[in-house]
Formats: structure tokens, C-alpha cells, sequence
């Protein structure tokens, strides 16, 4: 009796291990300096090595770095992912890297600037003029990337107030900006994005 | 999608003397590119089809050979887009766009490089430019936004057309719509008579030490003309709001019909890109802006301008020196309250947006009051609904003490010039010059000519509000159904071969759902479709019911292409249950009868049975007479669902269409639905989309979707042998089971 159940449990056991099988998923890694070396590729994009113990050594040409809180905690939590077979970051989690900091100089240098290229966000430093027109709300601002005239369809739905009291703006073109502290700018660009605080 | 842009002057000589030289070489596309080192720059990233230039400011930054380029893919990223490209080997991003302009172009572009890259490497000239008939979201004249959803630049359309547009619609009612204009000309001319007449009874009468009471007569006779005059025109005014009330709610009727009916032609492709709320605000908050300023502005606008010209003439002929001291202050005051006006309108917009807010919150809150109360978070709730409160409650005190002060100063402002004429006119009547009459009817006339300048000021932003919405409205009454009927459609007797023919599809044509599909579906069979969320299940089915044209390929159903089937046959042969299962407002017997308005009670009955809803439908207070749907009897979602099972059974379908239609239906009422749609199914073809396996257990074969292709197809033990991601599939919902 106790034998028949037995051979029946690990059947089940089995199959289970089986479906696992079929459905394994890479296993994601803390990635710290010990298990991970990150270089600049031939194409100027990221090639990161992962050496995790009782692993053989792995390489890899490109690897996409996403930031988990982009906008919240842009040097933590930043996600590196294989890329899929059409080159987008729905590829799989290689591991998560929880503060670039801990990282060497060199390495955070060059993680910085690839996610600087990757997240586009421009500061406002000076608003010119806010005009409103057929729906759509005409800015022209001096920003860190240069004079920009853009245009923000729905500005109330455009931008966010977000919780360090920045101003989030998106444009029609998908750019994104960002306004800092309030205080930051002079009287008259306060006065004109009065309305979005 | 435009996708070769033209050069600049500068751009060109840049290009011709970096150019190759080869006489075969041409440009194949050219589009801009935004950025370099994060600093905006004027690019353009020319593509020949030997060579790729990146040309910015005037001068060559980069030549690219495409014999040493293989692979090219665009990566969107937050703010920012990259074109990349490989090469000799390694991936390299070759320029950064706006993802929100030019990520469709690119992407596009990626495959028109790959085919320019594949050919030379075979030695083969690559051919003609790829094409994408897709519309841009800028206008191609002047590169401002179109207004959303629409294919109208704002800035390029011409006004009077779309006025012209909605004009015709108001024929048969013009001349209820033109009689306030007509009734307030009246009262207007009436309104300069009466200062004349005021000013006798001054001159001649109160201010004449010489009248004598045998000169009363006359003087009562003024002063009946005066409340007959008074009397007349306020009846009028009373005819006008009431005409005006008239037309208003007609015109709105009409113009709600007229769009309607649009609407209701329209195809899903279309309507699906503008959202219910677009549509449902385009109902109701864009006819109301347009109705108003149809039937109110218009009208009021002629009207005032009207007044201002004839006030100012009639000035200017008698006394062209005053005329002078009312226009002197106007300008200088026009500018100041111009300010003034932006500024209260500003706060006036900022404060609708905070109550606004304070209602969205209030909705989203408590629609999910239940969520709220199993999370514990009430306090919470409510000490955020007192802030925004707190931040509305701040503009509002603000925002009207401001208005308020300013909107005094104002008037005061515009009563300047009357005092001025006071002032002068008081000089002149003291020199002799003009009667105390005289002087009392001009300075009523001043206060014409002022009336009408306040509005003024506030035109710009209401016509630009009117226009917007008069513009989304031509829009849709504009637009061409993109899916109709041929002009001579066939009409068939569908007895259900399916084939689908090497299709692709895409919601956005530059990123296809569905590529190179092809399947063949016999009459009869039971086709049962699995996939991942998001693999083009359901797209697959809008295709074959036509709810959209596919980009390449053909769907044909009895050796007919479905584009050449009327509309009305299509769908009359199929009956359709959709995993939402939206249920009109109305009785069970009309939602069942829906497809076949005309059927009799026992077809609707034996249609229930089908669905195994005949016996919970009984069980209901009013049995198939019980108004259900959004606004009635609450029914659960197995309920919904059957309800909706026997609709699709009643006007007797040659092809079913089950997308995950017993999804919310518990396995013993499954079992008993599967069962009667067996019985009917013979004959018939079936195609089911289902994520539970079981449901699927009696299709002839399987097709099995992975990213829009067609991974797997037969039968369920042919696809277990073949230990793909159907057996996957299976064995993972065994062990569900087990467990």
C-alpha cells in the first residue's frame, strides 16, 4: 500500500519536474562587482561578464540596462536584460544591479552614460512662453539640451507633479522634459507654469 | 507615412560632395534625426542604396558603406529613439530621434535598409523604396500636431469651409435660426430712436423754463412712445430667447443624428483609434460648443458689431469731436484689460481643472470603494480628497477675489471715456453750444459703442474653442468609411470554407500583429485557436468577420474574397460571442432576438435552451420580459455570457465564432453548453479561442498562434507527438488539474 502511494508521488514529482523544465525561466542574480564585469562594446553599447559560482563563465555582447524607477531612483535597481531576438529589452533578466555606486569608477561611468543616452529627459531652465492654441499648448523654453519650441497636447494629462515637487512634461513628439524646483527658475518662467502645481 | 524628406540647399551640396560618384546610386529614403550628444541638431540621415549619410548643420558626420551593415532595428526608450544598425559585426546606434514623430518612419526604414543591405550583398540592386500608405500625425505643410484621432491640421484648414460644412446641415431652419439677428436689429434700432426721443422730452419739456401746461399733451405723448417703445422691445427680446431656444435644441438634434449615423458607419478600425470617450465627449461636449456658437455667437457676434459700427457712425456724422474723445481711451484700456482678461480666463481654466481633479478622485475612489475598504484605507482616502479639496478650495478664494477686484477696475476703466464726454459734453452745454438733450443722447450713445468691446476682447479664445470643435465634428462627418462594401458585392449562401491566405496585418502597419498567416479551415470543422495573450488570437477573428481589411494577403470564404461579400451577408452568416459580453439595455427576449428582431418566442426559447440559459431565465421575476443590461436586472457573468450564447444561436449562424465565449461559466454549466453546441455545430464551422484546453476538446484540429505566425496546426494528438507549445500548454494545465 505504502509502496503503490510512494511510485505514485514521484510520478507526480516527476512531472512535475518536467513542467518545470518546460517552462524554466533564467534565475536573475543580484549583480554586485564580485559576479559582474560591465565594458564598453565595439559599438560603443555595454558587454557585461557574469561569473556566479559553481557556473561556468558567461558573456555577453549586448546587454540593455533599464532603470526600475526611472523617474523615482534613477541609480538604483537597475535591471540588465539579454536582449530578445529582435533586439528589445523583452529579452530575459540576466540580474539587478541595486546601487550603480557599489560599482567601480570606471564601470559606473559608463553605465551612467549609456542610461543618460537612453533616458532623455532635458531641464527646463528658462520658460519664454506658454501659448494656448486649438487644444494643444505651445512652450518655448530654454532647456539643458538647447532652445526648444515644443508642443504639449492635453497639458493636464501631460504633465505630472510629481512627489520632489519636479514637473514632468511630454511632448507630442515623445520627448520628455523635466522643471525643477519651482524656486529654482526666475519670476517670470514661475509665473507662467503657475498653473500646473 | 513619408518617408523621403526634402533637403535643404545647404543639405544637398553637402550630399553631392560626399556622394560616391557611382552613376547607379540614388536616394532611396531620407528622414531627420533630432539629437547628437544630447544637444538638439537639424540632421538628416540620407539613405541611397549603396551608401547611408548622416548630414547635420551643414555639414557630413558620418558615411555608412552598407556592404559593411547587416542587421537594422530601432530601440525606443524614454524621451529619446535610436536607429541602430550592425556593423562589421558589432550593433551601434547610428542616430537618435523623437520616438513620438519618427518612430514609425524608422521602423519602417529598419526594413527598407535590411532588403537595401540583403541585396548588395548578393550583388542585386535593391528595387523600389519600401511603402507605407499609414497617415503621419503632423500635418505634411507646416509639421504641427494634427488634432488627435483626425487627419486636420488646425493651423492649414481652411475655416469657412468647415462653417459651410455645418451651414448646409441648417437647411429648413434658417430662418428661425436668422430671426434673432432680425428681432435684435430691431431692438437696436429702437434703442438708438429712444435717445432721441429722451432727449425732447429733456429739451423741450423738463428743461424749458417756457413750457406751459397747455403743452402737456405733447409731453404725455412722449412718454407713451417711450413705454411702448420700452413694451415692444422687450417682447421682443422675449421672442428672441424663446426662437433661439427653439433652433438651439434643433440644430443640436440634427447635428446629434447627422453624426450618429456617421458613427455608426464608420469602421472599427477607425472608431477603435478614437476611444469611446473621444466619441462619446465628440456627442456631447463638441455639438454643445458648436450648437451654441451656431445658434448663439453667430447671431450675437453680427449683432454687436452691427450696433458698434452704426453707433460710431451715427457719432462721427454728428459730432466727430466726441467721437474722438470715446475712441482715445479705448485703446490704451483695451490693452490693459486685455491682461487682465488673459489672466482671469487663465484662472478660470486652472480652476475648472481643479474641480476637475476633485471629481476624478472622487470617482476613481469611489468606484473602488470595495478595494479601498479591503486594503483599510478610508483615513487615507480622505485626507487625500481634503487636500486636493484644499488646493481647489485655494484657487477658487484667489481666482474669484481676483476676478472680482479686477472686473471693477475694468468697468471702471471703460466708463474713462464716458467721463471724459461728460466732462467735455458739460463744457459745451455750459458754453451753449448743445442742449442738456443733446448731451444725455450722446453720452447714451458711448455706452453702445462700449458694450460690445468687452465681448470683443474675449472673441479670440471662444472662436479658437468653437473652431476645435467644429473641426472634430466635420471630421467625422468627412470621413470615408475605410471598410465598405464593393460596388456590386455578392451575396452568397456562406456554407463556411474558410482560407486564409497568406495574411499580414497590423493595428499600426509598420508593426504587424499577424505576418505571413495561412490557414485553411473546411466547412464543418471545429478549429480551436491557442496562444499566449497577445499572440493575434482575436485579431485573427476581427479579420475573418471583416471588422478589418488585412495589409496583404486574402480571407476567402467559399472561394470568395470576404472584401467582395457584402457586409450584411458576412456577418448575417456568422454568430459571434465575444469575451466581453456587452448586453443592451432591454429585455432578455430583445437581446436574444437582437440578430433576428423578427423571431418567435419558441425560436427564442429553444435558442436559451441551446445555451442552457432557458431554465435561470425562468427563475427571473419577469422570465424573458426582465430588463437587464447596464441600467437593470444585475445578472452574473456565466448568466451574461450564456445570454449572449444564445444571440449568437438564433438567427442560425453557417460559421460560429466562440472567442473565449465559456470563460466565466463554472465547468459543469461548460460541460452542459459544450454539449448542445456540439448538437449544433454539425454542419456548421466553428472556429473557438480558448486558454482552458478542455473547452477545446472536441476541435477537429488546433491551430496553435505564437507572435502572429502559426506555430502549430492538427489534431490534438498529432501536435502532443510533436512536443511543441501545445504539449507544453497541455502538460502544464494537467498538473493544474492534478493539483
Amino acid at each position: 500500500m505504502s509502496d503503490e502511494k510512494k511510485i505514485n508521488v514521484s510520478a507526480e514529482e516527476n512531472e512535475e519536474a518536467l513542467v518545470d523544465a518546460l517552462f524554466a525561466k533564467r534565475i536573475s542574480y543580484d549583480l554586485t562587482p564580485d559576479n559582474s564585469r560591465f565594458f564598453l562594446s565595439e559599438g560603443g553599447l555595454i558587454s557585461m561578464e557574469l561569473s556566479v559560482p559553481d557556473k561556468e563563465k558567461e558573456f555577453f555582447e549586448r546587454v540593455i540596462i533599464i532603470r526600475s524607477f526611472p523617474i523615482s531612483n534613477p541609480t538604483g535597481f537597475l535591471s540588465v536584460r539579454a536582449p530578445d531576438s529582435r533586439g528589445s529589452e523583452k529579452g530575459e533578466e540576466i540580474g539587478i544591479i541595486h546601487d550603480i555606486n557599489d560599482f567601480p569608477e570606471e564601470t559606473v561611468k559608463i553605465i551612467s552614460e549609456e542610461l543618460d543616452k537612453r533616458y532623455f529627459i532635458p531641464e527646463i531652465t528658462k520658460v519664454h512662453s506658454i501659448r494656448d492654441k486649438y487644444g494643444f499648448s505651445y512652450w518655448d523654453c530654454d532647456t539643458s539640451s538647447g532652445r526648444r519650441t515644443f508642443i504639449v497636447s492635453n497639458p493636464y494629462s501631460n504633465i505630472r507633479l510629481l512627489d520632489d515637487g519636479r514637473l514632468l512634461v511630454e511632448d507630442m513628439d515623445g520627448s520628455n522634459f523635466c522643471i525643477p524646483e519651482k524656486k529654482k527658475l526666475d519670476n517670470s518662467s514661475q509665473r507662467k507654469i503657475e498653473a500646473f502645481y | 507615412m513619408k518617408l523621403l524628406y526634402t533637403l535643404s540647399d545647404a543639405e544637398q551640396s553637402v550630399f553631392d560632395s560626399s556622394k560616391s560618384g557611382d552613376d547607379s546610386e540614388r536616394i532611396m529614403y531620407c528622414l531627420p534625426y533630432n539629437y547628437e550628444d544630447g544637444q538638439v541638431v537639424k540632421g538628416k540621415l540620407i539613405i541611397t542604396n549603396l551608401f547611408m549619410y548622416k548630414i547635420s548643420e551643414g555639414s557630413l558626420v558620418r558615411k555608412f558603406d552598407f556592404k559593411e551593415m547587416t542587421d537594422f532595428l530601432v530601440e525606443s526608450m524614454l524621451g529619446i529613439s535610436a536607429f541602430m544598425a550592425k556593423i562589421n559585426g558589432h550593433l551601434e546606434r547610428v542616430c537618435y530621434f523623437m520616438p513620438g514623430r519618427y518612430l514609425a518612419q524608422y521602423t519602417v526604414i529598419a526594413k527598407g535598409c535590411k532588403r537595401i543591405s540583403d541585396a548588395i550583398a548578393k550583388d542585386q540592386d535593391p528595387g523600389d523604396p519600401v511603402e507605407n500608405k499609414e497617415l503621419d500625425n503632423f500635418c505634411e505643410k507646416c509639421g504641427a500636431p494634427l488634432i488627435r484621432g483626425s487627419k486636420i491640421c488646425p493651423h492649414c484648414r481652411k475655416k469657412g469651409g468647415s462653417i459651410k460644412r455645418l451651414w448646409a446641415l441648417t437647411k429648413g431652419m434658417r430662418l428661425i435660426l436668422m430671426f434673432p439677428v432680425f428681432a435684435s436689429g430691431i431692438s437696436f434700432i429702437l434703442s438708438f430712436i429712444l435717445p432721441s426721443i429722451q432727449q425732447r422730452a429733456i429739451d423741450g419739456y423738463m428743461n424749458n423754463p417756457d413750457v406751459t401746461s397747455a403743452a402737456l399733451g405733447g409731453f404725455i405723448a412722449i412718454a407713451v412712445s417711450l413705454i411702448v417703445i420700452d413694451l415692444f422691445q422687450r417682447s421682443m427680446s422675449v421672442l428672441q430667447t424663446r426662437l433661439t431656444s427653439v433652433s438651439g435644441t434643433r440644430f443640436i438634434f440634427l447635428l446629434r443624428s447627422v453624426v450618429f449615423e456617421k458613427i455608426q458607419n464608420l469602421s472599427t478600425a477607425s472608431i477603435q483609434q478614437k476611444s469611446t470617450g473621444d466619441l462619446m465627449s465628440r456627442l456631447n461636449n463638441d455639438i454643445f460648443t458648436v450648437q451654441s456658437f451656431m445658434t448663439a455667437q453667430i447671431p450675437d457676434i453680427v449683432n454687436q458689431i452691427l450696433s458698434f459700427t452704426l453707433a460710431t457712425v451715427i457719432l462721427l456724422v454728428v459730432k466727430p469731436e466726441l467721437c474722438l474723445f470715446v475712441f482715445l481711451p479705448i485703446i490704451p484700456v483695451c490693452l490693459i484689460a486685455r491682461r487682465f482678461w488673459a489672466k482671469i480666463a487663465k484662472f478660470s481654466r486652472i480652476n475648472w481643472i481643479k474641480s476637475y481633479s476633485v471629481s476624478c478622485f472622487e470617482q476613481d475612489v469611489i468606484q473602488g470603494e470595495r478595494i479601498v475598504k479591503c486594503y483599510g484605507r478610508e483615513k487615507t482616502a480622505v485626507k487625500d480628497f481634503k487636500k486636493y479639496v484644499d488646493i481647489r478650495t485655494k484657487y477658487w478664494t484667489h481666482s474669484s477675489q481676483y476676478s472680482t477686484t479686477v472686473s471693477s477696475i475694468l468697468g471702471f476703466l471703460f466708463m474713462l471715456g464716458s467721463f471724459i464726454i461728460l466732462y467735455y459734453g458739460n463744457i459745451l452745454v455750459f458754453h451753449g453750444n448743445i442742449s442738456l438733450g443733446e448731451l444725455y443722447k450722446y453720452t447714451a450713445y458711448t455706452s453702445i459703442i462700449y458694450a460690445p468691446l468687452r465681448s470683443f476682447l474675449a472673441l479670440p479664445s471662444s472662436l479658437a474653442t468653437a473652431f476645435t470643435s467644429i473641426n472634430k465634428i466635420t471630421e467625422i462627418l468627412d470621413e470615408e468609411p475605410e471598410i465598405s462594401d464593393i460596388n456590386l458585392p455578392i451575396d452568397i449562401r456562406v456554407e463556411g470554407d474558410i482560407s486564409i491566405k497568406n495574411i499580414t496585418f497590423g493595428y499600426n502597419s509598420y508593426n504587424p500583429v499577424i505576418e505571413n498567416f495561412s490557414l485553411e479551415i473546411h466547412q464543418g470543422e471545429m478549429i480551436g485557436i491557442v496562444g499566449a495573450s497577445g499572440s493575434g488570437k482575436t485579431t485573427l477573428i476581427n479579420l475573418i468577420m471583416r471588422l478589418y481589411d488585412v495589409n496583404e494577403g486574402a480571407i476567402e470564404i467559399d472561394d470568395v474574397n470576404v472584401k467582395d461579400i457584402s457586409q450584411h451577408t458576412l456577418r448575417s452568416s456568422m454568430g459571434i460571442v465575444l469575451q466581453e459580453t456587452h448586453l443592451f439595455h432591454g429585455s432578455v427576449r430583445d437581446n436574444i432576438c437582437y440578430a433576428k428582431p423578427y423571431a418567435t418566442e419558441e425560436e427564442i426559447i429553444e435558442a436559451a435552451k441551446l445555451a442552457n440559459a432557458h431554465d435561470f431565465i425562468c427563475s427571473l421575476p419577469q422570465g424573458y420580459n426582465t430588463i437587464i443590461g447596464e441600467r437593470g436586472f444585475s445578472l452574473s457573468g456565466g448568466e451574461r455570457q450564456r445570454i449572449a450564447i444564445a444571440r449568437a444561436m438564433i438567427h442560425n449562424p453557417k460559421i460560429i465564432i466562440l472567442d473565449e465565449a465559456t470563460a466565466a461559466l463554472d465547468t459543469e454549466t461548460e460541460k452542459m453548453i459544450q454539449d448542445s453546441l456540439n448538437q449544433l455545430m454539425k454542419g456548421r464551422t466553428t472556429i473557438a479561442i480558448a486558454h482552458r484546453l478542455s473547452t477545446l476538446r472536441n476541435a477537429t484540429k488546433l491551430a496553435v498562434l505564437d507572435d502572429g505566425h502559426l506555430a502549430e496546426f492538427g489534431t490534438h494528438s498529432e501536435l502532443l507527438k510533436k512536443k511543441g507549445i501545445y504539449y507544453k500548454l497541455v502538460m502544464a494545465q494537467r498538473l493544474h488539474a492534478v493539483k
